[in-house]
């Protein structure tokens, strides 16, 4: 069951991927009319039934592993970001008969598959819950919060895909490098899964004996070549080298060198891309964005904002402190992920008293969609990861 | 009234409004800590068995003053509070004020040996289940706190003090003849 | 300050752009479409500003204000993540050598600033007051003159108005007019739209109430602020801790000594092998072993009502419960919750003695229960041993003197007086040896030595005791929000205007949001008549020339 559960997500990944080609095909393909005037490039109807396909085989890898473990399969790093890139998939999937537009399969779908990967360079195997989380609210609070930021990203998507419509990239303002930033991002992270993912396949690690903060003896393993070793750290196994710097104590060597490959990484693929582009990667794009109607992508945006954000604020806030109070006695406790989400919550309800009340549309309000976002990543990833608390499981 | 008058008077009465609850939350947040039974409240009467086995109720001592002082053996101050009671303590005894020191919930055995160790003179209570700390609020201690001779609370002072300090308390609670 | 009388006659407050009642421009603007926002009706705010009253309200009433203090509560909020808060720090750490201990100098500045207890600073309450405060009056201001205008709207707009509007046609009519316009309102009432006529006129309109969505999170979110400033009303809010060790009872505090719980027996389940090999992985990747169950088996029970705090009486059994994370004990307001706990703290020790040659003294056998040892123990042989003092948690203080640190025993001491047979415990001195864990000091000329035998030890579980009268209020206010949230957010106002002026058609549309099935449903009902394809004019606006 459970490796059944695996391979349904390996399955809906390639749907993913098929989607996003159909999507492409509809946009760039030549468009064939028939007398009648009706459309005959089938490919974005191929392309949304494959995006259903796909989010039906998501919801299969779902539902078995919920049977597989016993519980929601939504208690760590893994199934959470899993999750978060298929709820992003099912807002889609939702969204698209409304509007209709090919161009936000196009932008959705790989981050769809990003996130995926991404979900997928943390331990996958199940792992059992620990008494705080035995509760029905672990799946009634995180599957109604992961589906109201599933919903939120597709405001994201439309709102990149806003900028790489507007933005004017024959100059080189804030504007330009701000979507640069984006794309290096989002190239950085398919850096990230790529690099991680293929020394992990090719099964390496790197062992090193060092000084750790409490100066003790300690050895730590690395899974990727070492470009800065750990405290006074000397190589015990037989792959691996001697890293040219060495860390001082209270750094985490290892996660310093992972960032550190992945911005390398991220590097090389944004120069590649710039140099076969020969222009900002934004900019390379712009011509297949050129018949969007910026009006309909900024109205997206705020729709899919605007239905996200009670779904958010349900999930992330209220059961959030329903459980918070049976759970550790207290609706509200300041807890890192609390206060982050607390942030998400007054960021969006700035973003709607700013559009509604003073008028911040179309680029500015397509910009801090994005910083929405990126306020959504931050608390997944920085604040489970680095900021320890309460919700730190991963 | 005309109508700049009446939106004048509306404004004001919402703001004053806001402004008093707000200004009260804020004074009962950053104000010293309140203890449950403070001064101007009635002392909440209570049993309790002294050492010896007999029983103490606060009630008994109507029309006198009581000095009740919570303390443990592992407490620094109240060591020395009750060293300098035991100068005092017979004088105001005959001036009518009590002196009840209760302890919150430590053994027996302790609490009659540091009556040996320091050669405490008067009684001890031992407060079992902190039922009379809880009815009082006390959290940290030495919490002591003067009732008069009405059975209200004129006083409660918490930490360390000297002896003028203590004096003046035991004096405040003086029953007038 | 003058009203301002529109052409049609309706009398305008002061401030107004767009006539309450035909919708006439009253104010010269350049822009293409007019700005609907509240529909261009006076906020009050904006109107006077005369006393300082007036002042401080129009202050608050600013949006622009409002989302000023939401952005200086969001950037504070998270100021407060950079380090753990005092309240997650270790326990026993002291806060003012932690942070600086911990994370250098950008600790101690943390600290200095306060930052470690951020969220109850003064300023960061006065910043939640501010925000509440600008939540009554912006709703307040903008609540009121929406209703009239809204109350007030008339079927006939003026040519300006409609010419204004974001979606916007106008064509020739023809003698098929009156059938269209019939049509028309068909197919608008089919969509479940409010339709009104006048002078052969109409207007459509459709889910209006989705405009009182925001009013009505803002008075939920007020409650809920109010029930949160509550907290610190006394009285409302109880949060206390309470140690209970097996087998014994302990008063629930802040119930006034009415309820004692019992703890009949704590446990601590592990995910084994028996969990199956699908958890194997993850386990052998821990550690620590994973903890799957915290319980504590627990008995209520009640002090009859007519006691006296302390008065010995018995207490009435009331009720049983396994208390586990996620699975509270509730009883009456108060809730007990399993939170902490503490494995194998010591209970008993028993010793035995040993005399010169080594050989233990036979009969001379005792247990000292260390929560509550007896001052002697008496042997049929002759032999007595006194307990001269006792430490439940041992140290040296600061004068040099031994002392307890506390009443639990985490490390007790005992100081032992032996006296052998040809003692007289009231009249001689015997002899004395402090003893503790693997600690054994005679401490004047000792002839038997006491051995420790065994030590007996019990689990204790820790109970969280939370009484919070605010819930309800907090409730409410949390139930009210989303209510309002989701009125305002998934239903829309729509509405269609359309009349026949001068042999012309004339329609406008506008909607709050979700412009796109208010272009649907106009394509949908003006489809097959003469009626003029509304233009969005905003698309026009921004894009003068596009080449396909």
């Amino acid at each position: 069951m459970f490796e059944m559960s695996s391979n349904m997500l390996y399955i809906a990944f390639g749907l993913y991927l098929l989607s996003t080609i159909c999507f492409a095909v509809s946009i760039t393909g030549k468009k064939f009319k028939n007398k009648t005037g009706e459309e005959r490039n089938k490919s974005a109807l191929f392309g949304y039934v494959t995006a259903v396909g796909a989010v039906g085989f998501s919801i299969a890898y779902m539902a078995l592993r919920w049977i597989a473990v016993g519980h929601a399969p939504v208690s760590n790093m893994f199934e959470y970001t899993a999750a978060l890139g298929i709820a992003m998939a099912l807002a889609f999937v939702i969204l698209y008969p409304i509007y209709k537009n090919n161009y936000l399969g196009l932008f959705t779908m790989p981050v769809v598959m990003l996130i995926i990967a991404y979900a997928s360079m943390f331990p996958t195997e199940a792992q059992p819950l620990i008494p705080a989380l035995q509760s029905e609210w672990l799946y009634i609070h995180v599957i109604t919060t992961v589906i109201g930021q599933g919903i939120l990203a597709i405001g994201f998507a439309a709102g990149l895909l806003y900028l790489v419509r507007m933005v004017d990239f024959t100059k080189k303002d804030k504007k330009v490098k701000g979507v640069e930033f984006i794309m290096f991002t989002l190239v950085a992270t398919v850096a990230y899964v790529g690099i991680v993912g293929g020394f992990q396949a090719a099964g390496y690690e790197a062992e090193f004996q060092y000084i750790n903060e409490f100066e003790e003896e300690a050895t730590i393993a690395y899974n990727l070549p070492p470009l800065v070793g750990p405290n006074e750290g000397e190589l015990i196994s037989e792959q691996g080298f001697d890293p040219p710097i060495l860390m001082p104590e209270f750094i985490v060597s290892e996660d310093v060198n992972t960032i550190l490959w992945s911005v390398l990484g991220g590097m090389v693929l944004y120069l590649l891309l710039r140099i076969v582009l020969r222009r900002p990667v934004g900019g390379a794009l712009q011509p297949l964005v050129r018949n969007v109607n910026p009006q309909t992508v900024d109205e997206i945006s705020y729709r899919a904002i605007a239905i996200g954000f009670p779904i958010f604020t349900l999930g992330g806030l209220i059961f959030a402190m329903i459980w918070a109070q049976i759970a550790w006695t207290r609706f509200w406790g300041w807890d890192p992920k609390e206060v982050w989400a607390l942030i998400t919550f007054l960021f969006y309800a700035a973003y709607l008293h700013l559009r509604l009340s003073r008028g911040w549309q179309g680029e500015r309000s397509a910009w801090l969609c994005v910083i929405g976002f990126a306020l959504i990543m931050f608390n997944l990833i920085f604040v489970n990861l680095v900021i320890a608390g309460l919700h730190s499981y991963a | 009234m005309d109508k700049k008058q009446k939106r004048f008077w509306m404004r004001s009465s919402i703001l004053l409004v806001m402004l008093a609850a707000i200004g009260y939350t804020f004074y009962s947040h950053f104000s010293e800590d309140r203890g449950l039974v403070d001064a101007g409240d009635e002392a909440p009467d209570f049993v309790l068995t002294d050492l010896d086995g007999e029983e103490v109720e606060l009630s008994d001592y109507q029309g006198q003053g009581v000095y009740l002082n919570f303390w443990a053996t592992y407490c620094t101050f109240c060591r020395q509070k009750m060293d300098d009671l035991k100068d005092h303590y017979e004088d105001f005894e005959e001036r009518g004020v009590h002196v009840l020191n209760v302890n919150v919930d430590e053994s027996t055995l302790q609490v009659e040996r540091h009556k040996e160790r320091y050669e405490l003179p008067y009684d001890l209570m031992i407060d079992r289940d902190m039922l009379v700390s809880d009815a009082y609020g006390v959290g940290v201690l030495p919490t002591t706190l003067s009732i008069n001779a009405d059975g209200e609370v004129v006083n409660r002072s918490v930490g360390g003090k000297t002896e003028e300090q203590l004096v003046g308390e035991l004096e405040s609670i003086v029953p007038e003849t | 300050m003058k009203d301002v009388i529109c052409e049609c006659g309706h009398k305008n407050p002061y401030g107004t752009y767009l006539c309450e009642s035909c919708g006439k421009p009253l104010k010269e603007e350049d822009k293409k479409v007019a700005n609907m926002r509240y529909e261009g009706v006076a906020r009050r705010s904006q109107t006077y500003s005369s006393s300082i009253v007036d002042k401080v309200w129009n202050f608050f009433s600013s949006v622009k204000v409002g989302i000023w203090i939401i952005v200086l509560l969001l950037v504070s909020s998270s100021l407060g993540t950079i380090f753990p808060q005092e309240m997650y720090i270790p326990p026993g750490e002291n806060a003012t050598e932690y942070y600086a201990q911990e994370y250098g100098i950008a600790g101690q500045l943390y600290y200095d600033l306060g930052f470690h207890n951020l969220y109850s600073s003064w300023w960061y309450m006065l910043l939640i007051a501010a925000l509440g405060i600008s939540l009554v009056i912006a709703s307040l201001d903008r609540f009121v003159p929406l209703y009239r205008a809204l109350k007030k709207q008339r079927t006939t707009r003026h040519a300006a108005f409609m010419r204004k509007q974001r979606l916007y046609g106008e064509s020739d009519t023809d003698d098929s007019s009156d059938e269209d316009f019939d049509k028309v309102r068909a197919a608008l009432k089919k969509k479940r739209y409010n339709v009104r006529e006048e002078n052969g006129n109409l207007l459509a309109e459709k889910g209006r109430f989705s405009r009182w969505g925001p009013y009505v999170n803002h008075v939920g979110l007020i409650i809920f602020l109010i029930g949160g400033m509550l907290r610190f009303f006394p009285g409302m809010y109880l949060d206390e801790q309470v140690w209970v060790r097996e087998g014994e009872r302990e008063v629930i505090a802040g119930t006034g000594g009415e309820y004692f719980i019992e703890n009949h027996e704590f446990i601590v389940d592990f995910y084994d092998d028996d969990a199956g090999e699908l958890f194997q992985e993850a386990i052998t990747r821990e550690e620590a072993p994973v903890v799957s169950n915290f319980q504590t088996n627990a008995s209520l029970y009640r002090q009859p009502d007519d006691a006296s705090i302390g008065g010995e009486s018995d207490l009435e059994h009331v009720e049983d419960h396994e208390i586990r994370v996620n699975d509270p004990f509730q009883i009456d307001s108060i809730s007990l919750f399993q939170v902490d706990f503490k494995l194998n703290e010591l209970n008993t020790f028993s010793f035995g003695l040993e005399d010169e040659e080594g050989e233990m003294v036979g009969d001379v056998e005792f247990t000292v229960d260390l929560n509550d040892p007896e001052g002697f123990y008496e042997f049929d042989n002759g032999y007595t041993i006194e307990i001269m003092e006792y430490f439940p948690n041992f140290y040296i203080d600061d004068n040099g003197e031994p002392t307890t640190l506390n009443r639990v025993p985490d490390n007790p001491r005992i100081i032992f007086e032996v006296f052998p047979p040809e003692l007289e415990p009231n009249e001689d001195s015997g002899e004395l040896s402090m003893v503790g864990i693997q600690v054994n000091e005679s401490l004047n000329d000792t002839s038997h030595t006491i051995r420790m035998t065994d030590a007996d030890t019990i689990d204790v579980t820790g109970l969280t005791i939370r009484r919070d009268h605010t819930l309800p209020i907090i409730i409410t206010g949390g139930a009210i929000f989303m209510v309002g949230l989701v009125q305002g957010s998934y239903w829309h106002h729509r509405r269609i205007w359309l009349q026949r002026k001068d042999g012309r058609w004339l329609i406008a549309g506008h909607a709050n949001k979700n412009w796109h099935a208010l272009k649907k449903d106009i394509a949908s009902v003006t489809e097959g008549t003469s009626l003029p394809e509304p233009v969005d004019q905003l698309d026009s606006e921004e894009e003068p020339q596009k080449d396909e």
